[in-house]
């Protein structure tokens, strides 16, 4: 029976040693047969090929070692040789249980290794991923950024060679900064929030790693972080929201003052309750603040579609005064300077120098020559009745001067009485009569063969067309200002005139007259034309109406056969019959007579003027080839009582009276001289007989001396050339001198007389922008006369360059192309030039689409509407200028242009009235307008409010304004007591009352509390400030 | 056993405190915006290569280290800490990167072996014990032979004494394969009889065909059979109580080695 039951059987002495511990096993035991009881060997090669290993003892015979376990030394003993007898076939040991254990471990840990190894030099994102290099996917935001593999964007060792990569491994990595390689904050990369912290806060840096790990999947979110660890830095520890978090500020979260100045309580309570802006009201508050919604300040809709409506025209209206001619106690401009500056005829001249052509081709060949009535209607046509009368009175005494005095030997040209008789003045030395100057446009004229639009002469003379409308007598200038448009009708049909044409105009006793007083009858007599024709009588009055006098409804068939007269308007006749009345003054009388009908019918017996001219252009436009027309026309005065009428009858009379005194004197002189004439014929005739005969007696004493005397006379004749030569050379001179002299003495005078005449044409002050550009004084007239007439003359020379410079000088920078933007230099050019010559300037035409322009003495901005780009540079000029001002008298002219320029009243464009003018730096005291809303995100970075949803959870798109408690107003409560218009009076935006009531932390703790809307810390703060990137897409 | 019990209980709950002790410093450190991974990291790393030490601790008996039965338990609570600690370290049961996705999965293998190899080693002594003999694992093939050579010279004697071969051929064509080397491994292995059944029912069925000197013969087969029978399941039992840390072992040494370049990686790139 087996000994396995046997407890003995592991003794020392009846069993083998096991050594489990040892890499082999015998392979007999390992093949189920009987192990020997050697054992493998230690390199695994059998043991058991004999039984044992014969030992020699010292008597040199060996003796059988073979151990009691296995039977004791055996029978046959060793061999001879010393090996032993017990023979074995050998076995093939096999590996033991730790052998393979321990070679498993090490082939585990050499895959291992050779994975590592393998893969490791490759790309993170080769074969699959598999690199060891490959943490995991970056979360979708990063993976779109950074290219497959390209692991250095954000760990610098990796690719840096093995050197740097063994050395990464013991220094700190700084992964934060290979983050904001992209990313930007509004603060400090590596401060806690951004923020900048207080000296000796010792809060120490931050990095990105400490909340956001990467490597977590495309859909990781890598941002989250919870309230407590808000918590383990705030030192203000609360549970939640709604328990424990602070009460908002009493002012939450209007802290500050708007950018723009809108009073929500007077909107609500005033105007959008008036039903008279009903229409124009916005029906909700989305309606102005619902575009982009889902940000914590709604953004306005903008001006055009919200305070347009009501306020779109209020920017035009606050003009910008650039410069103003302010009073000069004396005329301190050169005239010269002026003339070489503005042209030969100043201002006025300078306008209507350009049509040459025109005059050229529609004058008489030859000026100088006398020119005929077509011609001067021409001339005067060319002339626009010109709305600057006022000037032109002011200034025509020094062009008659001028034109005397630099045209004295041409022939002056003047329509004579009543346009119909050209008189022709010779130097004024003629003896003909003075021409009385009514009747339109009395013209001079000069004369000069110079092309239009040369560079004008240093001062008038035969280089330039002298064009010149005078105007000395106020009747032609007040007929003139009231019946432009009659008077360019005339002009314009100059050629149809009919100067043969009489108007005969009486009043009811049958005199003829050419005044008449208020209450007089007008009765008008067309003698015979000698054809027949259609025959039109209108009466244009000074103020804009005409009065159809025939036909009219008493006479319609105005057809007028030849040989017959026409009277009209006698009282009493059963005709119509026409009284003088108001307004007083010179009126015209307009006969057409036409060949065939102009037009039937009758017109409104009085109609606007403008509306008759235009219908009357059109009807002879119509009848321009089929038939002759004739046009005359005639001044009528009329006068309130007989003493005016008697003022212009007796001023005509002494006219006449002058004129025949005139024509008197000079009959008296004609005959005179031809009575000398014929005396001096006679004696002539006496003289001529007997030079006959002294001539023959010489002729015959002189054959005989010819000869004799030949030598003698030549020498003689030599002799007396040369005195001949000295005295004209003497009296040349002494003719030249006479004239310097006499040329001195006129221009002596003649600034005498300015001098003593001169009278500015301004009463004002300087402007505010003009003093601060000259540094004087607005009202001193001793500081700012000179520098202002400099300026003046420079503009005048050189346009608008010389402000501009100025203005660039005064900024420090180059501001003036914003300044002056659209500033057309010939306006300023010509506004100098009108204003060095003492005048004022009249805009050609109104400024109403805004922009730059002149008006009489002030050169004006006028905003073009909101927005405006030239008001808002003004506006950051001033500001400018102002914070840089000195503590002294040009630093108080800055400031006051500030001042002027953001008044919220009269400032420019209006835009103060709306945009604050804030502080944004206290140390510099630095000033800025604020143009746009405020971005609430950016003053309060770490909070988060997002109104979309708000707004969707409190239907306010449906909410109407007016339901309060509703909708916004849930939250923005007004606050009608507010007293919000003081929080702009200066420009401290802290100091601000708003018209909402503060909202308060209850207000949201009604949905954000436990167990109802979430309340996270992150819910409402934003860890970082102004997170962005320093590398922004745009999509072109 | 009660006391062992104890222990391993008093083991496990300081495994546990060690655990509650990290992730409150690894969540002041999260509070703290730091990285407890880091922390984490290193004390599951120094963990680990504490774990391995037991293989060295039987490798180095002779040095006073400790019982290794207090080793076992250690290990044994160590490696469910470890567990613990991989999770507080990785945050989350299945990492993205594919080298973190090996390294988990041989984690979870390693643990998975250590589970299984600590139930059997709780398991299979105890139903050793109730086989009724001691065998060393490494001597089995020699008791097995001692017993095949006991079989066969019964077998000889009954055919010379008895002059019947009927033992002796049914010895060979049936016993012989029983005899040759242990049989019915798996049924040993799950706790089956179903090896004595077959040993059982053989006998039975030679019995009717002998005559009673026979019989004495075949009892005597019979025990050693059963004898047999119980050596089957010794080896059996102790191979799957060995062979398993051929999985566990290498396995640990392969996580080891992933664990250690893991944490170069770490300081070159994120540290």
């Amino acid at each position: 029976m087996t000994g396995i039951l046997d407890p003995d059987r592991f003794r020392f002495d009846r069993s083998s040693y096991e050594r489990p511990n040892f890499p082999y096993r015998c392979g007999r035991g390992a093949a189920w047969g009987k192990p020997c009881a050697n054992g493998p060997n230690i390199d695994g090669t059998c043991g058991g090929a004999t039984a044992c290993a014969p030992f020699r003892n010292p008597n040199g015979r060996y003796e059988c070692r073979r151990p009691a376990t296995a039977g004791g030394p055996c029978a046959d003993g060793p061999k001879p040789d010393g090996s032993c007898s017990q023979t074995m076939p050998p076995c093939v040991p096999r590996r033991t249980l730790r052998g393979v254990r321990r070679r498993l471990a090490i082939l585990a840990f050499g895959l291992v290794v050779a994975l590592i190894a393998g893969f490791s030099g490759q790309s993170a994102d080769q074969f699959g991923g598999l690199s060891s290099l490959n943490p995991g996917p970056l979360t979708a935001g990063h993976a779109s950024f950074i290219a497959p593999g390209d692991c250095a964007s954000c760990h610098a060792p990796h690719g840096s060679g093995s050197t740097d990569w063994i050395a990464a491994a013991f220094t700190a990595s700084d992964n934060t900064a290979n983050c904001t390689n992209c990313h930007t904050f509004g603060g400090p990369a590596r401060a806690a929030h951004n923020a900048v912290v207080p000296e000796g806060s010792n809060l120490g840096d931050v990095s990105c790693q400490m909340c956001h790990t990467e490597h977590k999947g495309a859909l990781a979110d890598i941002v989250e972080i919870n309230d407590v660890q808000c918590a383990t830095c705030h030192k203000r520890k609360f549970t939640s929201f709604s328990s424990g978090h602070p009460a908002f500020s009493d002012r939450f979260p209007y802290f500050r003052r708007t950018a723009i100045r809108f009073d929500h309580a007077s909107h609500f309570a005033k105007h959008f309750a008036d039903q008279r802006f009903a229409e124009r009201a916005p029906p909700t508050c989305v309606a102005c603040h619902g575009e982009n919604p889902n940000q914590r300040s709604l953004v306005r809709a903008g001006f055009e579609s919200t305070c347009a409506a009501c306020h779109g025209d209020q920017m035009a209206q606050r003009e910008l005064v650039l410069l103003r001619l302010p009073e000069f106690p004396e005329a301190g401009i050169d005239r010269e300077s002026v003339l070489e500056a503005c042209g030969p005829m100043l201002d006025e001249i300078g306008a209507i120098i350009a049509p040459m052509e025109t005059i050229e081709a529609r004058r008489e060949p030859g000026l100088g020559r006398e020119l005929g009535a077509g011609a001067l209607s021409a001339l005067a046509g060319l002339l626009p009745v010109d709305p600057r009368r006022a000037a032109q009175r002011t200034r025509s005494p020094s062009l008659v001067r001028a034109v005397a005095r630099y045209r004295a030997d041409e022939s002056v040209l003047m329509p004579g009485v009543g346009g119909g008789v050209a008189a022709t003045i010779a130097g004024r030395t003629a003896g003909v009569p003075a021409p009385v100057l009514v009747g339109y446009s009395p013209i001079l004229v000069g004369y000069s063969t110079s092309a239009p639009g040369a560079e004008p002469a240093p001062s008038p003379s035969d280089d330039a067309i002298v064009l010149a409308a005078v105007s000395d007598d106020p009747v032609v200038a007040g007929l003139s200002a009231s019946l432009g448009d009659v008077v360019d009708f005339i002009a314009a049909h100059e050629d149809t005139i009919d100067r043969d044409m009489v108007i005969v105009l009486r009043d009811e006793t049958g005199a003829a007259q050419d005044a008449f007083r208020d209450g007089d009858y007008m009765v008008v007599e067309i003698p015979d034309l000698g054809r027949d024709r259609f025959v039109i009588i209108d009466y244009f009055a000074r103020d804009g109406q005409v009065l159809h006098m025939f036909p009219n409804r008493s006479v319609k068939n105005n057809f007028i056969l030849s040989g017959v007269s026409l009277t009209l308007g006698v009282p009493g006749s059963g005709q119509e019959s026409w009284q003088v009345g108001p307004p007083f003054g010179d009126d015209l009388l307009v006969v057409i007579a036409s060949e065939r009908l102009l037009y039937g019918g009758l017109r409104p017996t009085v109609e606007k003027t403008s509306e008759y001219l235009a219908f009357l252009e059109q009807q002879l436009a119509r009848f321009a080839s089929s038939g002759a027309v004739e046009i005359q026309y005639r001044v009528v005065t009329t006068a309130k009582d007989d003493a005016a009428a008697t003022i212009i009858v007796e001023r005509r009379r002494a006219e006449e009276k002058r004129i025949a005194a005139e024509k008197r004197a000079a009959e008296e002189k004609r005959t005179a001289e031809e009575k000398r004439i014929a005396e001096v014929k006679r004696i002539a005739e006496e003289k001529r007989i007997a030079e006959e005969k002294r001539a023959a007696e010489e002729k015959r004493i002189a054959e005989v001396k010819r000869t004799a005397e030949e030598k003698r006379t030549a020498e003689e004749k030599r002799i007396a050339e040369e005195k001949r030569i000295a005295e004209e050379k003497r009296v040349a001179e002494e003719e030249r001198l006479a004239e310097e002299e006499r040329l001195a003495e006129e221009e002596a005078e003649r600034e005498e007389e300015e001098e003593e005449e001169y009278e500015s044409v301004s009463t004002e002050e300087k402007s505010i922008v003009g003093a601060y550009l000259l540094d004087v004084a607005t009202d001193d007239p001793d500081e700012y006369t000179e520098p202002m007439q400099e300026l003046i003359l420079a503009m005048a020379d050189g346009g608008a360059d010389p402000l501009a410079e100025m203005l660039d000088e005064r900024a420090g920078e180059a501001v003036s192309g914003g300044l002056l933007a659209g500033l057309n230099p010939e306006v300023v050019k010509r506004v100098a030039c009108a204003w060095a010559a003492n005048l004022e300037y009249e805009a050609p035409a109104d400024a109403s689409l805004g922009g730059w322009y002149g008006d009489f003495l002030e050169l004006r901005y006028r905003p073009k509407g909101h927005a405006d780009t030239v008001a808002k540079a003004w506006i950051e000029f001033g500001l400018g200028v102002a914070q840089a001002a000195d503590d002294d008298d040009s630093g108080e002219r800055a400031v006051a242009l500030r001042d002027s320029l953001i008044d919220s009243k009269e400032g420019v464009g209006a835009c103060i009235k709306c945009h604050a003018v804030s502080q944004v730096d206290a140390e510099t005291d630095t000033l800025a307008v604020e143009w746009r809303a405020r971005d609430i995100e950016r003053s309060r970075p770490h909070h988060l409010f997002f109104h979309d949803i708000h707004l969707r959870l409190l239907a306010a798109r449906e909410t109407k304004l007016e339901e309060a408690d509703l909708g916004c107003r849930r939250c923005h409560v007004v606050d009608a007591g507010a007293d919000f218009a003081s929080g702009f009076a200066d420009f401290d935006a802290m100091s601000y009352e708003s018209n909402f009531k503060a909202i308060t932390k209850n207000t949201c703790v009604d949905c954000h509390s436990e167990g109802n809307v979430r309340e996270s810390c992150q819910l409402c703060h934003d860890y970082h400030r102004e997170p962005s990137f320093k590398i922004r897409i745009s999509r072109n | 056993m009660k006391v062992a019990t104890t222990r391993r209980i008093a083991y496990l709950i300081l495994a546990a405190a060690v655990f509650v002790a990290a992730a409150l410093y690894a969540q002041q450190i999260a509070l703290g915006l730091g990285d407890p991974a880091v922390m984490t990291g290193y004390y599951l790393l120094g963990l680990m290569i504490f774990l391995a030490l037991f293989n060295a601790r039987k490798k180095l008996s002779m040095v006073p280290l400790g019982r290794a039965a207090v080793w076992l338990r250690v290990h044994v609570a160590g490696g469910l800490l470890a567990v613990a600690l991989f999770w507080l370290h990785t945050r989350t049961l299945w990492p993205s990167g594919l080298y973190e996705q090996l390294l988990a999965l041989l984690f979870y293998f390693v643990s998975l072996t250590g589970v299984v190899g600590h139930v059997l080693q709780r398991t299979y002594p105890s139903r050793l014990t109730q086989s009724g003999i001691e065998v060393i694992y490494e001597r089995i093939p020699a008791e097995l032979a001692t017993i095949r050579e006991e079989v066969e010279s019964l077998v000889l004697k009954c055919t010379e004494e008895t002059g019947s071969d009927t033992i002796a051929r049914h010895y060979l064509e049936t016993f012989s394969w029983f005899f040759s080397r242990p049989r019915y491994m798996w049924s040993h292995a799950i706790g089956s009889r179903r090896a004595a059944h077959w040993v059982r029912n053989e006998v039975t069925n030679l019995r009717r065909y002998l005559n009673d000197a026979e019989q004495t013969y075949l009892d005597g087969l019979s025990e050693l059979a059963f004898t047999k029978n119980r050596i089957d399941y010794h080896y059996a039992a102790q191979s799957i109580m060995k062979m398993w840390l051929l999985i566990h072992l290498p396995l640990a040494v392969a996580v080891l080695a992933l664990a250690i370049w893991h944490t170069i990686l770490v300081h070159v790139y994120a540290l």
